[in-house]
């Protein structure tokens, strides 16, 4: 295309620019953008009124990326010829490189105009409708270049975002299908469409589209770890175990990976093999906090307490980020140790990181409770605290009101109680510990109730468990 | 300033530090003791197989020995033995062995056996045998010679579905035994599982094993099935009254049983540990009905609320508060429950403040027992452990098949101090440990222990009684009470401080324990003890200053003499 512009623009040079033209062109052929800014500006100086050498010192700039010396080019050509798309689409390319989306807009608006099926410029139209939301808009131009060669792929992968933007997912789904179908998409462009539609949240295509990718060519590290992610969302926990290991064998080094597939060892309940892991990739990923977090998380889960308790303590030394959630688990295992005084510094210190977390003051006041009457007092108060914070919370009223049972102060348990079980009705300790606190004020009638409440809650339990074990669907019952 | 030291020197030794070990195991080849128990572990998986075998230790003969009687699997609706299994009863020698009189004893039954309670029912002063097991249950009379005669048929005891644990006490406090046999769960469609209907396994795509491997099934997915309450007629039969008592009207999944008076009201009253859900404790109101008020007393569930999987159970006062505590073995990570008695039929579980919690969380425990093993006078605890699904070290979940067995020394009834390193090498070991019953092997005042593995055979332990401190053992003659005096309330005075204990009746699992009592005093003599026998009775026998460091035998209404 460049070749035909400098043959059109050619054509109307003078005499005298004749000759700068000539040796313009020739650097222009030689790509010496460099020298041919030179000899263009001198030939714009000897003929102002030529577009032609305007519009090759403009691309001779953007050649040079100079954005800004090329649109004042480009925008004086556009003037002296109004007429001519390449301008306004040059135009808009600089001002998109520019960052001015507008106007960039704007210019590829007006050369689609004058040439409204140049491939490119629909292409890059359409990308940058995208680029200010306007996903609808976009499709037009897209859908045109559906079948243009080189094109297609790209165009279909942006059509298909834009459905997906626009939460049409069956036109996304049949968009997929088609492109799928057509076989115009290789394995690592499927990758790319697959990365899209789980960004886009459409994690069935994006599955669809990776499977369809990993069969032609499994071993595609990017596509395992996608997929892999996918089915681990899905609680698929064995398949997305051999997806993601199989992305870190392709791609050992990708830290990124290893730690999908230590998420995956860990929601499976796999502590063991997870430490094995860990333990081997260790030397490359040791120093990530997240390898340390995960390492802990193993060792607690593998029921390794005091190894993890070490490993958690070295986390806290390497200042990770989200420092409250990490006091809490070493909480928890000081817990599980049975070291109460530790545990309840460690989710005193959570709590002060981050005092809008119910789940930390819901736990800090199990310990005081665990630790004896005499810390009572303390719990109550903090679990007061954090109920200010959020009311809503069922965990912290339940807390309250077994705080409050344990202290004897029943008549105080009985709301908390209460409001347990109003948050959350379907939760079984709540009606067990009203139930408890109503048979304890002597509110026989009260707590008989509540007795019936939870056996009809346990006995819906069995059922559920009774038919899950058979195989049976438990949706009614759970419905 | 010497007085001072003593708690420190007391400490060290009871914990066996550089004493010696606590217990010490005594091997077949020494005992006589070469039986094993064969757990008809098939592919299929059947869960009665990973359950038993429970153990009794009792004196089948009067000769003042403790015997062994451990219990086999059979034939059963699942399983038939290649060739007849046995049970085992050992006849103590009295010199450290024992001699397998299994056959000449008549112990003969075939049945899947789980479960074993020992009682005089008839009150003759022999001790006869009640096992229990899946879809069948043996009573054999004690024929006073050495055998004993399968008095099933006639007795009216009914065939359960799975018989588990089973405790002969009296109910109605009209002086005869009755008895109580725990119904794990209605198991008739002999449910074969995959591993995600397994202990540990979900619905979430776990799987690694091979899907035609069978699991033993999670109890949760079992449905409940009530348990039974026999009252003894009083002519070797036995009527069942789990209706009109109330015991019928809750289906649950027993495991442990035991016989206790929570409220002191002269009634003995019923603690179930139930498997995945709520426990039941039966207060006895009258000998008329049975109330279950495991929710309304706190020891249904978990502090918190939750239900967990009660395995063996037992109860003793464990502070010293003159009331009846409770005790319960859950699965792993569940830990076990230690309940306190607060009075007025409540309890709270104080697992996690007296250390019981931290030292039992990755445990599976079965048989557990409250027993003083270095007579200091409080109650220490022991537990037997081992994870139900043979399979679960494949599953990568950190939990174990085989796993150590529990020793855990009561410190001021505050406290609970995990011991087991000091107390000997089979504490090193890990077991499918099962049943436990605790008895004086040796009568040397020294409460011993004999465990079950599941599939394996049962372990001796000796007590060193390294802790040098007195004791004194009683043996109670009841003559219008029940024949076990379950129910008596023992209560003794040292230095002017009065104690007590109530004579229960069962616990642990599928298991039965020596009969007789073993007060510990420390260093101390006892300055009187009394006997309250239980209604019908209600005399009470009256002992100064005891000799110490002996059996005593008190026979109601008329003192005592000494063993």
């Amino acid at each position: 295309m460049l070749v035909l512009i400098i043959i059109l623009f050619a054509a109307q040079a003078s005499a005298d620019p004749a000759a700068l033209w000539q040796e313009a062109k020739a650097f222009l052929e030689q790509q010496q953008y460099a020298e041919a800014r030179r000899v263009l500006t001198l030939a714009v100086k000897a003929s102002p009124k030529d577009p032609a050498f305007w519009y090759h010192l403009g691309v001779s700039c953007a050649e040079l990326k100079d954005a800004d010396a090329a649109i004042r080019a480009f925008e004086t050509a556009r003037k002296l010829a109004p007429q001519r798309a390449e301008v306004y689409f040059s135009l808009g390319l600089e001002y998109w490189h520019r960052g001015d989306v507008g106007k960039a807009k704007e210019s590829y608006q007006a050369g689609l105009a004058l040439e409204p099926k140049e491939p490119r410029a629909l292409q890059n139209y359409a990308l940058l409708l995208m680029k200010t939301g306007e996903y609808q808009k976009a499709i037009a131009p897209l859908v045109s270049l559906k079948d243009v060669p080189q094109l297609a792929l790209p165009s279909r992968v942006s059509l298909i975002e834009c459905y997906l933007k626009m939460r049409d997912r069956t036109q996304a789904e049949r968009e997929t299908d088609e492109l799928l179908r057509s076989g115009i998409a290789g394995p690592p462009d499927e990758t790319k469409l697959g990365a899209i539609l789980i960004e886009e949240g459409d994690a069935d295509a994006a599955e669809r589209v990776l499977r369809t990718s990993l069969s032609q060519q499994p071993d595609q590290a990017k596509a395992c770890a996608a997929l892999g992610i996918i089915v681990l969302n899905k609680k698929s926990y064995q398949e997305a175990a051999e997806l993601l290991g199989r992305a870190v064998n392709l791609d050992p080094d990708s830290s990124e990976y290893a730690m999908a597939f230590a998420e995956t060892l860990l929601l499976w309940k796999r502590d063991n093999q997870l430490l094995g892991f860990l333990k081997s990739v260790e030397p490359k990923f040791g120093q990530l906090p997240e390898f340390q977090y995960k390492m802990a998380l193993a060792y607690y889960g593998a029921a390794k307490i005091s190894e993890s308790v070490v490993t958690l303590e070295k986390l806290l030394r390497m200042n990770p980020r989200r420092k409250d959630q990490i006091y809490y688990i070493l909480g928890n295992s000081y817990l599980t140790m049975g070291k109460l005084v530790e545990a309840e510094k460690a989710y005193r210190n959570a709590m002060e990181m981050n005092p809008k977390d119910p789940a930390y003051s819901e736990q800090f006041a199990a310990v005081l409770r665990s630790e004896g009457p005499e810390r009572l007092e303390e719990a109550i108060a903090q679990l007061k605290r954090a109920r200010q914070l959020d009311a809503s919370n069922a965990g912290l009223a339940l807390q309250l009101a077994l705080s409050y049972e344990s202290k004897g102060d029943l008549k105080s348990a009985v709301g908390p109680a209460e409001e347990a079980v109003r948050l959350r009705p379907d939760v079984l300790p709540a009606h067990v510990a009203l139930a408890r606190i109503y048979f304890r004020l002597g509110r026989r009638t009260d707590g008989q109730k509540e007795k019936s409440i939870i056996a009809k809650l346990e006995e819906a339990q069995q059922l559920r468990d009774a038919k899950r074990g058979t195989g049976e669907s438990v949706d009614a019952e759970v419905r | 300033m010497r007085l001072a030291y003593w708690p420190l020197l007391l400490l060290l030794a009871t914990r066996g530090s550089d004493i010696g070990p606590l217990f010490r195991e005594v091997p077949p080849s020494a005992s006589g003791i070469t039986w094993t128990h064969e757990n008809a572990r098939s592919n299929n998986r059947y869960l009665p197989e990973t359950s038993g075998p429970g153990v009794a230790i009792f004196d089948y003969n009067n000769d003042g020995w403790m015997d062994i009687l451990v219990v086999n699997s059979g034939t059963s609706s699942f399983y038939t033995p290649k060739a007849k299994l046995d049970h085992a009863l050992y006849r103590n020698n009295g010199d450290g062995t024992f001699t397998d009189v299994t056959k000449q004893a008549g112990i003969t039954a075939d049945l899947f056996g789980q479960g074993v309670a020992i009682g005089d029912y008839d009150g003759d002063g022999w001790q006869d045998i009640l096992i229990t097991g899946y879809g069948k249950l043996v009573l054999y009379h004690n024929n006073r010679n050495g055998t004993f005669s399968d008095v099933t048929a006639a007795s009216g005891l009914r065939a359960p579905k799975w018989g588990t644990s089973a405790v002969w006490f009296d109910y109605d406090n009209d002086g005869k035994l009755d008895v109580f046999i725990g119904e794990f769960a209605d198991y008739s469609k002999e449910r074969v599982c995959t591993q995600n209907e397994s202990y540990g396994g979900d619905e979430e795509g776990k799987g690694s094993l091979p899907k035609v491997q069978s699991y033993y099934c999670h109890p949760k997915f079992l449905p409940p099935w009530p348990s039974h309450l026999y009252r003894n007629l009083g002519d070797g039969k036995f009527q069942d009254v789990s209706q009109p008592t109330g015991i019928q009207s809750r289906a649950g999944k027993a495991w442990g049983v035991v016989a206790t008076d929570i409220n002191g009201d002269g009634y003995m009253d019923l603690f179930v540990a139930n498997d995945t859900m709520v426990n039941y404790l039966w207060v006895n109101r009258h000998g008329e009905k049975f109330e279950e008020a495991g929710l309304e007393s706190g020891v249904g569930y978990s502090a918190d609320g939750m239900p967990r999987s009660g395995m063996g159970v037992d109860a003793a006062d464990f502070d010293r508060d003159g009331r009846v505590d409770l005790v319960v073995a859950n699965i792993n990570g569940q830990t076990t429950s230690l309940y306190r008695n607060i009075g007025n039929e409540m309890f709270e579980d104080v697992n996690m403040k007296t250390g019981l919690a931290p030292a039992t969380r990755m445990y599976s425990g079965w048989g557990l027992g409250f027993f003083d093993y270095d007579n200091d006078g409080w109650p220490d605890l022991i537990l037997s452990n081992g994870h139900p699904n043979d399979l679960i070290d494949q599953s990568n979940l950190g939990f174990a098949y085989r796993e150590p067995i529990l020793l855990l020394h009561n410190a001021g009834g505050e406290k609970f101090d995990n011991v087991s390193e000091a107390a000997g090498d089979t504490f090193r070991k890990d077991y499918p440990a099962r049943g436990l019953a605790i008895g004086d092997l040796n009568n040397d005042g020294y409460a011993d222990v004999v465990f079950t593995e599941n599939g394996g055979p049962p372990h001796v332990l000796l007590n060193n009684a390294v802790a040098k401190n007195q004791w004194l053992g009683l043996q109670l003659a009841a003559k219008t009470t029940n024949p076990s005096a379950a129910g008596a309330r023992i209560r003794w005075s040292i230095g002017g401080k009065v104690f007590s204990r109530v004579k229960n009746a069962g616990g642990s699992f599928l298991s039965s324990n020596d009969p007789r009592e073993i007060i510990g005093a420390g260093k101390a003599q006892i300055d009187w003890l009394e006997v309250q026998w239980p209604a019908p009775s209600h005399r009470v026998d009256r002992i100064t200053a005891p000799q110490m460091d002996r059996y005593m035998t008190v026979t109601e209404g008329a003192g005592t003499s000494p063993n």
